[in-house]
């Protein structure tokens, strides 16, 4: 017994109902008490169906077809079902909103012991307890609706720590945080390992913050192609198109064995490198600013915008923005900053309640969303808020013939294969993966021609290589002469796109817009906005290197460092 | 400021307040029995015994006076129905009556109708707001009714308003699109709907599997029975107002009318 493992999964493969080809396919994992366990992989490879067999889901829930065995906690998932582990095994799912079954919070972390009949008084204590320990003490009274995304997350986390359990899963914890919010729930997870002694198994691709608490790293694809120390495990990954973080992906470029995974080692690390560069003699990053050759037509002007919920709140207060065409910008700001309000009105959506918003001279007040959105497209967030037809072309063909082309597949047909769907033009919306999904939301929204596009938060939830996809579509769309505009709070993103201009927003307001060289290096302005440096300005700076270059991301910072050194060799 | 929708008046009026007043701390059961007898003694019918009733109900708000805004809000958004009632009324007792119609009884009739929906508002909104729907399960599981039927409820008071925040994403979407419900008869206007009704429905039941998955997690189901972080105890200001509302209305129901 002493040596029971806390997860052990024996040969295990899975089909799901009606499928021929298997989500997991022979694996096998053993998970000692007392670890922090990561498990990373692609979209689609198979991390929630992994978490799922863990807490007794599948197949239990699902049906479909398991072989191998399954044990956590000693007891046998598969045959036993959910109900073996209830209490057992703390879980986290995805979409925290979705897991609140109570209005009131407390009622929420009381509702779980309730249902396996603890006593009254050790309920009482037990909720004292996890509120004292998550620090949410000022949310137990509180309505579960009116908490933000953060917040239910960290109400979710206490129902499932209420049961005290030694092993706590979380599936995708990190996927709807903004950077702070990321932050503060790793420190929590950290402390529960490290202070509680509980076993933690996080399924998640977003490696940057997350990689330096991990005690051992598994990368999974149907396989398991990894599991080790995740120092290892990410030089692995690099070759798969996972995210790594920047600081790794950074040393392997300059050619350092055993990149270092903490930022602390890094800026060692590169503050060797740099001494051995003569500073005043390479091609910086310094001041180069990323604003291109522009027309100075505007497309769309923003004049001291107010925006007044129904409710009171002000969730715009006195906006001014110009968009120039051919801009590429990117509305940055933590949740509940007010970017989608924002870009609300820039097809009508939403009217200002003071101030105006000219969309190519016409003001939003005066048209209707109809005439505006042939100007401006808006891909929003969630891509299931819009299919509803047979197959993706008709998908597309909805939004041309709404929009009052003719019927046109040509042309349908066409921004599809310039998205890679060509193929899949039959196939259900629902049946397409993610990143599928995803380009379809793009494609419906293209296929017009809008002018302008805007996309709210287009890399929440996709994986690095996924991003890496959309990029280079965003890239395109710029060449061709369109003008994008994004909202995020992905910072590692944003270091990579060449956005021009940076329009950083708190509280509904504009704190500040410029040059992302300036933003992205200014920790106190970013802060004020709930926002985190990206990795490779933080590194930057920490090393006291920013006043000579301020390179965005790892390519970026290597080439400067490969650069000199070929000058130095030459 | 944007106008608040009759809907977003609603729920505004009816949904559980977070603050803590005199009644937050009733008995749940106490409070159900309040509204309930409340409604029922609006079954008498004369105009002087009602006004009675609101006034004790008036002076009953003052125990916990925030609930005026809500009132407020709920009687704006029931003001369409109120004035449908009073027109409906009005036509009908013309049409009974063959348009000989004293206007003083008319104008009884219509005013106890009013008072009757003034009057009901008053309690509900005081046992909506002031009641967590997690007690009202704990006060009707104690009658006997079986909790994991009575959950449905708090789920769908739970999720309404998220199922209409996100109908209003969908909407915003399809509208980017170019979908404009304004347009058309009302034939094409129910069939362009199609955009807003299949999203909804398919990202609703992505919620439920998500929901069904996090209840059999916390073990819902488990037992026929559960325990409770706050059990229930009838004090003695519960029985105590239970009491004197049950007296006040037998009273003014059987006190005859001079």
């Amino acid at each position: 017994m002493k040596n029971r493992p806390a997860v052990e999964l024996r040969d295990v493969t899975y089909y799901y109902p009606n499928e021929s080809t298997p989500a997991l396919e022979n694996v096998s994992l053993r998970v000692s008490y007392g670890e922090f366990i990561v498990v990373a992989g692609p979209s689609g490879g198979g991390k929630s169906t992994l978490c799922k067999i863990l807490l007794g889901l599948i197949p239990h829930l699902y049906g479909g077809r398991l072989t191998g065995e399954a044990y956590v906690d000693g007891v046998n998932v598969v045959r036993e079902g959910v109900k073996s582990i209830v209490g057992r095994v703390g879980a986290v799912l995805q979409v925290p909103e979705n897991q609140v079954v109570n209005i009131i919070v407390e009622e929420e972390i009381a509702f779980g012991l309730e249902n396996v009949l603890y006593e009254p008084d050790v309920i009482v204590k037990r909720v004292d307890e996890v509120i004292e320990g998550l620090g949410i003490s000022h949310l137990r009274n509180r309505a579960t609706y009116t908490l933000s995304g953060g917040e239910v997350q960290r109400v979710a986390l206490a129902s499932a720590l209420a049961y005290k359990p030694r092993i706590l899963i979380l599936d995708e914890p990190l996927a709807h945080l903004d950077p702070i919010g990321v932050r503060e729930l790793l420190s929590i997870l950290h402390r529960l390992y490290s202070r509680d002694g509980v076993t933690v198994i996080a399924i998640e691709h977003r490696l940057t913050e997350l990689a330096k608490y991990a005690t051992r790293l598994v990368i999974l694809n149907k396989r398991i192609l990894f599991d080790g120390e995740p120092e290892r495990a990410l030089e692995h990954s690099l070759t798969l198109g996972m995210d790594v973080p920047p600081i790794v992906r950074l040393f392997k470029n300059i050619g350092v064995s055993n990149p270092p995974l903490r930022l602390d080692d890094a800026i060692k690390e590169l503050q060797v490198l740099l001494k051995n560069i003569d500073l005043s003699n390479f091609n910086n990053y310094a001041n180069s600013s990323r604003d291109r050759e522009l027309s100075r037509e505007e497309v769309i002007v923003v004049e001291d915008l107010w925006y007044v919920y129904s409710s009171g709140r002000e969730a715009l207060r006195g906006i001014n923005l110009e968009v120039r065409r051919g801009d590429f910008i990117a509305i940055v700001g933590a949740n509940g900053a007010g970017k989608t309000t924002l870009i609300k009105h820039f097809n009508g959506l939403l009217k200002p309640s003071r101030g105006r918003v000219l969309v190519f001279s016409k003001d939003t007040r005066r048209h209707t969303v109809a005439e505006l959105s042939r100007h401006v497209g808006i891909v929003f967030q969630n891509p299931l808020h819009q299919f509803f037809e047979e197959n993706a072309l008709r998908e597309v063909m909805f939004t041309l013939r709404s929009m009052g082309f003719n019927n046109d597949e040509g042309r349908a047909m066409s921004i599809l294969k310039s998205l890679n769907l060509h193929s899949l033009a039959n196939k259900s919306p629902y049946e397409l993966s993610v990143g599928e999904q995803r380009r379809l939301a793009i494609a419906s929204v293209l296929v017009y021609e809008p002018e302008v596009i805007v996309l709210d938060e287009p890399t929440a939830g996709i994986d690095y290589s996924l991003k890496m996809e959309l990029l280079r579509i965003l890239l395109n769309l710029l060449e061709k002469g369109k003008t994008v505009i994004m909202t995020t709070h992905d910072v590692e993103f944003l270091a990579h796109a060449p956005v021009n201009r940076v329009v950083l927003m708190s509280s509904g307001e504009v704190v500040a817009q410029g040059d992302p060289r300036e933003i992205l290096y200014d920790a106190q302005l970013l802060a004020k906005a709930r926002v985190t440096l990206p990795q490779i300005p933080e590194l930057v700076s920490m090393a006291k290197a920013s006043s000579y270059m301020k390179p965005l991301n790892a390519e970026e910072l290597a080439s400067i460092v490969n650069g000199s050194r070929c000058m130095r060799s030459g | 400021m944007a106008k608040k929708s009759i809907f977003e008046n609603l729920n505004y009026a009816l949904t559980y307040e977070e603050l803590k007043g005199f009644y937050h701390n009733i008995d749940p059961r106490v409070k159900l029995l309040y509204a309930v007898a409340t409604i029922a003694v609006l079954v008498v019918n004369d105009l002087q015994k009602l006004l009675v009733i609101l006034a004790v109900n008036v002076v009953l708000t003052l125990l916990y006076i925030r609930i005026l805004n809500r009132l407020a809000a709920l009687l704006k958004s029931l003001s369409i129905i109120i004035a449908l009632i009073v027109v409906f009324n009005t036509v009908i007792s013309l049409l009974l009556t063959g348009w000989r119609l004293n206007i003083y009884s008319l104008f009884e009739t219509q005013a106890k109708a009013i008072l009757r929906v003034f009057i009901a508002a008053i309690a509900v909104t005081m046992f909506l707001a002031t009641t967590t729907p997690w007690e009202i399960v704990q006060g009707l599981s104690k009658i006997g009714l079986k909790y994991t039927y009575l959950y449905t409820f708090i789920i769908a008071l739970r999720f309404i308003p998220i199922v209409f925040n996100e109908m209003k994403s969908i909407y915003d979407a399809q509208r980017s699109r170019g979908l404009e419900l304004e347009k058309g008869g009302v034939l094409s206007r129910v069939r362009k709907l199609t955009p807003i009704v299949v999203p909804t429905m398919v990202c609703s039941m992505l919620r439920a599997r998500d929901l069904v998955e996090a209840m059999e997690l916390k073990g819902f189901g488990y037992s026929n029975r559960r325990t409770s972080h706050k059990p229930l105890k009838l004090r003695r200001i519960d029985a105590g107002f239970a009491l004197t509302i049950v007296i006040v209305y037998a009273s003014i129901a059987l006190v005859p009318v001079i």
